[in-house]
C-alpha cells in the first residue's frame, strides 16, 4: 500500500487526490453501524443529516461501485476486515457477488436551476433531468460491473423493457430500447439541458426534452430487474448535498421519493435547511413506516472518541514518515505533559501577588514560599486553588461570628481545572494540550479533527525528516490548537451563511463568557462557554417571527451557526415538566480562541432580545448578565 | 490562431471619444448601469450628458437588492444606494426603465445574472432605437455582468443592437475600501456554466487574499481537474503586485494546491484584450495537446481579481464558450471612513467598444 506524505490532510471523499484502494484503507466504519439489514431489504427513504464535515460524503462513496468492485476483489486485504465484514452483514455482498450498489447523484446547482428556468419554478424540468442522472448512473455502475467482469460484458444489445401505458410514463421509459440506445439518449438529453442552463431568455427549448410531473427512473430501474431476472445488483440512490435545492424542491423530492418502490433512496442533507426547532437534538434515530432519519452529529461523546482514535491510527499507517507510531497509545505518548517546575526568577512577582491577596482575605500573616530554584507547578495550582476558595468564601453572604464555626469551603474536580486555567494564565503556561485536548477540540467533527492533527502530524513529519525527536511539547500543542482557533474564527465571516451576525454574536457570548469565567472567585468552575435557551423562548421566537422583525435575524443566525457546528447544542436533563433547556454552547476552537477551558459546563441563560442585540451590536459584558446567573447543570450525555 | 477581439478598441480618452460620437447626426446612447452603493456607478452618466445635447442619452437602471436588508451594513449601503440613484435621476436624461434586480434569492443563492437577463430581455427592442448602447460595469458585480454583457454580445451579432460598448471605472484604491464577506458556495455563472463532464484546465485569475474562494472553487471542481494556471496582474501598480500576490496566498497556492512555478501566467492589469487574448491560446493549447489524450478539455476561468482582468477573462469565455466558476460575496460593507475617499477620487472611465461599426465586415 502506497503512503502518504501526510494522510490527515486528505478527505475521504476527494476522489482525484485519493483512490479507491487508499480511500478504503483510510475508512473508519464507524457510521455503517447506524444501517440496518432493513435499509436494503424494505427499502425506506433514509435521510442522513450532519453538519459539513460529519462524514456524508464519505459514508456515500463507500456504496459506489468503485469502491465496491475494489473491497470484492481484494478480499484479503485488511480493509475487508473492517469495512467489508459490515458490508457483508448488511446484505450489499453475498456469495453471487455485489447484490446492491449507489447511484450518486449530487444535488448541484443545475438540478436547482432547472426549477427555475426563465423566472418561473416548476418541477417537471426538475423531474426529467433526475430521471435521467439516475438511469445514467445506473447503466454506467453496470457497465463498469461488466469491465471488471463481475457480469457478463455483453451490455450493448440488453433490451431495457418499458414501463406499462398505464403508469403513463415519460418518453425516455415508453419504448423499449437498447442498453446502448439508452445509455445515448441519457447523453444527448443531458447535454441538452446543459444548453438550456446556459440559454439567454426567448431561446428555444430542445424538443428532446421532455418536462414530466414525477419521477420515473426509480420504478424503470425496479422494473428492469423484475424483467430481466438477472445477476445484476439493485441501485440504491444515494442523493447528496440535498440542501443544494431550493426548498420546494426538496419538498417535492422528498414527496417523491417516499412514493413505495423496490429501491432504496438515501439522502444526505447538511443541516442548513433545518429551522431551528429542527436542529435540536432528536431522540436518536427518528423512524416512520417510510422514512428514517439518522443525525450524523449525534454520537456520544466516547464513541466519538474511539471512533477519532481508530481514524488517527489509520492516517497513522498510511503517513509515511509517521508508520513508526502504528498505535495511538504511541502518538498519545509523543504528545507530552508540561514540565514539572518553573524557575522562580520566573514566577516570582507573580506568586508573592497570590500571597498578598491570600492575606487580604484572612490568610496567615507568616504565609510565604520559601525562594527555591525550582518552584513545583503542582504547588502553584494548590496556591490558586486556595485562592478561588478564599475568594468564595469572602463573597458569602452569611457571616459567621466565631470564625471557627465558619464551614471550609468545599472543593472539587471542578474548582481544581478552574485552578488550572487561572495558572496558565497568570504563568503563561500550556493549557490545551494532549490527545483529550485535541478530541474535544474537534467538536465532534471528524473534519475540524482532521485539519487540527494534520497540523500536529506535519510538525511530527518534519522532524522525523531532520531525524529528530517527534514528540510535541504541550507549548507546542497549545500554540498549534490556538493558530488553528485563530483561522477558525476568522473565517466565520466568509464561510456561513449570516457569518458577519454569528462573528458579532460569537464575540458578544465569549465575552461574556470570558468575564465571567475569569471572576477570581471562579463562580462556574471551571468556566462558561455557553448560553442557554427553554422550549418556551424558541416557541415564543416563532409566535413573535414576522418579516423585518430581529426574531426572524435571530432564528437564521442561530440556526445556521448550529448547522455549521460554530454553536453546538446540547440538551439538560429533564427535571420538571417543561423546565428541560436546550444550551448552546461554542465550538471548541472557539473556546481556545478566546482563552475559555474546554469542559462543557457552565452556561447563562439569555433573554431573546438580548440575543437580538448581541447579533447586531458589540454589547457590554456587564449588560449581558447582569446577577450572573450561569449555572452548571446535568445533561443527557456527558463529555 | 485569431479571435473576434485580436483587433479591438479601447480607449482611456473617455470624454474626447465620447464628444466625437456624439456630434454624429442622429447620435443617441442608452447606459445600462447598475445602481448600487458605490458612487462609480454614476460617473460614466455624467461624463456623458457633460457632452451631449438635450435627448441624446438615456439610461437603463437596474436597482440591486440583497436578502440582508436587515443588517446595519446593508441599511448603511441602501441608503447610498438610494442616494446614486436620485442623482441619476435627476440628471434629467431619458429613462428607458428601472427595475430591481435580486443578487440574492429567499435562499440566498446567487440569482442576479437571471434576474438582470430577464429585466433587459424586456428592453431589447427600445435599445434596438439607439445608435449606441454602452453597459457601465463599474458598480456591477461578475455575477450580473458576465451574463449582461455576453447576451447583448450575442443580440448585437444578430443585428438587435448596432454598437455594444463597455465601460469601466477602475480603482484599486476605492476596491480596497470595499470588504467582501459572507460567500456562498462556488458555482458558475449563470450562462457560463459547464455543459458537458470533461477534464478541467482551471485559471484562477487573483488579484488579492484569495484562500477561501481560491478553496471553494477548487472543490467544485477538484474531481477532473487536471492542471491549474494561476493568472497574477503583471504589469501592475504597483510593480510588486505579483509577488504580493503570491506571497498572501503563498499556503493556498503551493501547498494546498501544489501549484508548480511554470504555471503562473502574468497579464498586463490595465489591458483586458492581453489576459484575453492568453487565455484563449492556453485553451486552444490545452485542448490541442490533452483532448487525444483525456477527450474533451475545457477550460474553466475564475475572476477573483480587478474589473479590467475580469472583463478580458469574459471576452475569452464568451468567444470559446468557457465556463466560469465564481464565488459571490453575500455582502459588501465599506471600511471606515471609505465615502470620503470615494468622494474625493478621481474616477477615469475606460471605454472598450465592443461590436459594432469597427468590427463590421471585419469577422463574421
Amino acid at each position: 500500500m502506497a503512503a502518504l506524505r501526510n494522510a490527515f490532510r486528505y478527505r475521504l471523499a476527494d476522489r482525484p487526490t485519493l483512490d479507491t484502494a487508499l480511500f478504503l484503507n483510510l475508512y473508519c466504519p464507524a457510521l455503517l453501524q447506524k444501517l440496518q439489514p432493513e435499509d436494503f431489504t424494505i427499502p425506506k427513504l433514509v435521510v442522513f443529516s450532519g453538519s459539513p464535515g460529519s462524514g456524508k460524503s464519505s459514508f456515500l462513496r463507500l456504496f459506489q461501485m468503485e469502491s465496491l468492485v475494489a473491497l470484492r476483489r481484494n478480499k484479503t486485504s485488511t480493509s475487508d476486515d473492517v469495512v467489508g465484514q459490515p458490508l457483508h452483514e448488511l446484505g450489499v455482498f453475498d456469495e453471487n457477488g455485489i447484490r446492491y450498489v449507489g447511484l450518486y447523484i449530487q444535488c448541484d446547482s443545475n438540478l436547482r436551476l432547472l426549477g427555475d428556468i426563465q423566472g418561473k419554478r416548476d418541477n417537471r424540468l426538475l423531474n426529467a433531468l433526475f430521471d435521467v442522472r439516475t438511469t445514467s448512473a445506473y447503466l454506467s455502475a453496470i457497465r463498469q460491473l461488466a469491465k471488471s467482469n463481475l457480469i457478463d460484458n455483453n451490455l450493448d444489445n440488453i433490451k431495457l423493457h418499458p414501463l406499462p401505458p398505464e403508469e403513463s410514463p415519460a418518453p425516455l421509459f415508453g419504448r423499449e430500447r437498447l442498453f446502448s440506445e439508452l445509455e445515448a439518449e441519457c447523453r444527448r438529453i443531458e447535454t441538452d439541458f446543459a444548453a438550456l442552463l446556459n440559454s439567454f431568455p426567448d431561446d428555444p427549448m430542445s424538443p428532446n426534452i421532455a418536462p414530466h410531473s414525477r419521477v420515473f427512473s426509480l420504478s424503470y430501474l425496479a422494473h428492469q430487474l423484475e424483467s430481466q431476472g438477472s445477476n445484476w445488483p439493485s441501485p440504491v440512490l444515494l442523493l447528496d448535498d440535498f440542501q443544494d435545492l431550493y426548498e420546494e424542491q426538496r419538498k417535492h423530492l422528498r414527496g417523491e421519493l417516499l412514493r413505495r418502490v423496490a429501491v432504496p433512496r438515501w439522502i444526505a442533507v447538511r443541516k442548513y435547511v433545518y429551522e431551528l426547532e429542527d436542529l435540536l437534538p432528536l431522540e436518536g434515530t427518528k423512524e416512520g413506516r417510510d422514512i428514517r432519519e439518522i443525525d450524523l452529529d449525534d454520537a456520544s461523546p466516547r464513541s466519538f472518541r474511539k471512533f477519532l482514535e481508530n481514524v488517527t491510527e489509520r492516517r497513522l499507517r498510511l503517513t509515511e514518515a509517521l508508520q513508526q507510531l502504528f498505535t495511538i497509545q504511541s502518538f498519545r505518548e509523543r504528545l507530552l505533559d508540561p514540565g514539572e517546575s518553573l524557575p522562580w526568577a520566573r514566577v516570582n512577582g507573580r506568586v508573592q501577588k497570590v500571597i498578598e491577596r491570600l492575606k487580604e482575605l484572612g490568610a496567615d500573616e507568616q504565609l510565604a514560599i520559601p525562594e527555591m530554584n525550582d518552584v513545583p507547578v503542582e504547588l502553584l495550582y494548590d496556591l490558586e486553588k486556595h485562592l478561588i476558595l478564599a475568594e468564595r468564601k469572602a463573597n458569602r453572604r452569611q457571616r459567621y461570628i466565631l470564625p471557627e464555626l465558619e464551614p471550609p469551603e468545599p472543593s472539587d474536580n471542578k474548582t481544581e481545572e478552574a485552578a488550572r486555567l487561572f495558572v496558565s494564565r497568570r504563568y503563561d503556561l500550556p493549557y490545551y494540550y494532549g490527545f483529550d485536548a485535541l478530541s474535544v477540540a474537534a467538536t465532534r467533527n471528524v473534519e475540524q479533527f482532521l485539519d487540527l492533527a494534520a497540523d500536529y502530524a506535519e510538525k511530527m513529519i518534519f522532524r522525523s525528516e531532520l531525524n529528530r525527536n517527534l514528540d510535541l511539547s504541550a507549548r507546542e500543542q497549545h500554540d498549534l490548537l490556538r493558530a488553528s482557533a485563530k483561522k477558525f474564527y476568522l473565517r466565520i465571516d466568509q464561510g456561513f451563511p449570516h457569518g458577519s451576525s454569528i462573528r458579532q454574536f460569537v464575540e458578544n457570548l465569549a465575552r461574556f463568557c470570558h468575564a465571567v469565567t475569569s471572576r477570581p472567585n471562579a463562580p462556574i468552575a471551571p468556566g462558561v462557554t455557553g448560553f442557554g435557551l427553554t422550549r418556551v423562548q424558541l416557541q415564543d421566537a416563532r409566535v413573535m417571527d414576522a418579516p423585518g422583525a430581529g426574531m426572524r435575524v435571530f432564528r437564521e443566525t442561530i440556526a445556521n451557526a448550529v448547522a455549521g457546528n460554530v454553536l453546538w447544542i446540547k440538551k439538560t436533563k429533564q427535571g420538571q415538566p417543561g423546565a428541560q433547556k436546550f444550551v448552546f454552547y461554542l465550538n471548541r476552537l472557539l473556546c481556545i480562541h478566546f482563552d475559555l477551558p474546554l469542559g462543557y459546563g457552565g452556561w447563562q441563560p439569555l433573554s431573546l432580545d438580548m440575543i437580538v442585540r448581541m447579533i447586531g451590536a458589540p454589547v457590554a459584558a456587564e449588560e449581558m448578565g447582569r446577577k450572573w446567573q450561569t449555572q452548571p447543570i446535568e445533561f443527557e450525555d456527558t463529555e | 490562431m485569431t479571435g473576434r477581439w485580436f483587433d479591438y478598441f479601447l480607449t482611456n480618452r473617455f470624454a474626447d471619444f465620447w464628444a466625437e460620437r456624439m456630434n454624429e447626426a442622429g447620435a443617441r446612447v442608452c447606459v445600462i448601469t447598475g445602481i448600487g452603493f458605490d458612487p462609480r456607478c454614476r460617473a460614466v452618466l455624467d461624463q456623458l450628458l457633460a457632452v451631449s445635447g438635450p435627448g441624446q442619452v438615456a439610461v437603463l437602471g437596474l436597482r440591486f437588492k440583497t436578502a440582508l436588508d436587515l443588517i446595519e451594513p446593508v441599511k448603511v449601503l441602501n441608503h447610498y444606494a438610494e442616494a446614486n440613484l436620485k442623482a441619476i435621476t435627476d440628471t434629467g436624461c431619458e429613462q428607458l426603465g428601472f427595475g430591481d434586480v435580486q443578487l440574492q434569492d429567499e435562499n440566498r443563492f446567487s440569482a442576479g445574472g437571471p434576474s438582470a437577463l430577464r429585466f433587459v430581455s424586456k428592453y431589447i427592442e427600445g435599445l434596438a432605437q439607439f445608435r449606441h448602447v454602452v453597459v457601465d460595469i463599474s458598480g456591477m458585480p461578475r455575477s450580473v455582468f458576465y451574463p449582461l454583457i455576453s447576451y447583448l454580445c450575442s443580440r448585437a451579432d444578430k443585428g438587435a443592437i448596432h454598437n455594444l460598448h463597455v465601460t469601466v471605472s477602475e480603482s484599486v484604491e476605492l476596491d480596497a475600501k470595499i470588504i467582501l464577506s459572507e460567500f456562498g458556495s462556488a458555482d458558475y455563472i449563470h450562462t457560463f456554466r459547464l455543459t458537458d463532464k470533461k477534464k478541467l484546465v482551471w485559471l484562477p485569475i487573483i488579484g488579492g487574499r484569495e484562500r477561501d474562494r481560491i478553496l471553494k472553487i477548487h472543490n467544485q471542481i477538484k474531481d477532473d481537474c487536471l492542471e491549474i494556471c494561476p493568472i497574477l496582474p503583471f504589469p501592475a501598480s504597483p510593480l510588486r503586485k505579483p509577488d504580493e500576490v503570491l506571497i498572501e496566498n503563498s499556503e493556498v497556492l503551493f501547498q494546498e494546491l501544489a501549484i508548480t512555478d511554470s504555471n503562473i501566467l502574468l497579464c498586463d492589469e490595465t489591458n483586458p484584450f492581453d489576459i484575453y487574448r492568453k487565455i484563449v491560446a492556453l485553451h486552444d493549447y490545452y485542448s490541442e495537446k490533452l483532448s487525444t489524450l483525456v477527450g474533451g478539455v475545457a477550460t474553466v476561468v475564475s475572476p477573483l481579481s480587478s474589473k479590467l482582468l475580469s472583463l478580458g477573462a469574459l471576452f475569452a469565455a464568451i468567444e470559446r464558450k468557457l465556463p466560469v466558476s465564481y464565488v459571490e460575496a453575500g455582502l459588501y460593507t465599506l471600511e471606515p471612513g471609505a465615502m470620503e475617499v470615494f468622494q474625493a477620487a478621481h474616477i477615469s472611465p475606460i471605454e472598450i467598444w465592443l461590436a459594432g461599426e469597427p468590427y463590421n465586415g471585419v469577422h463574421p
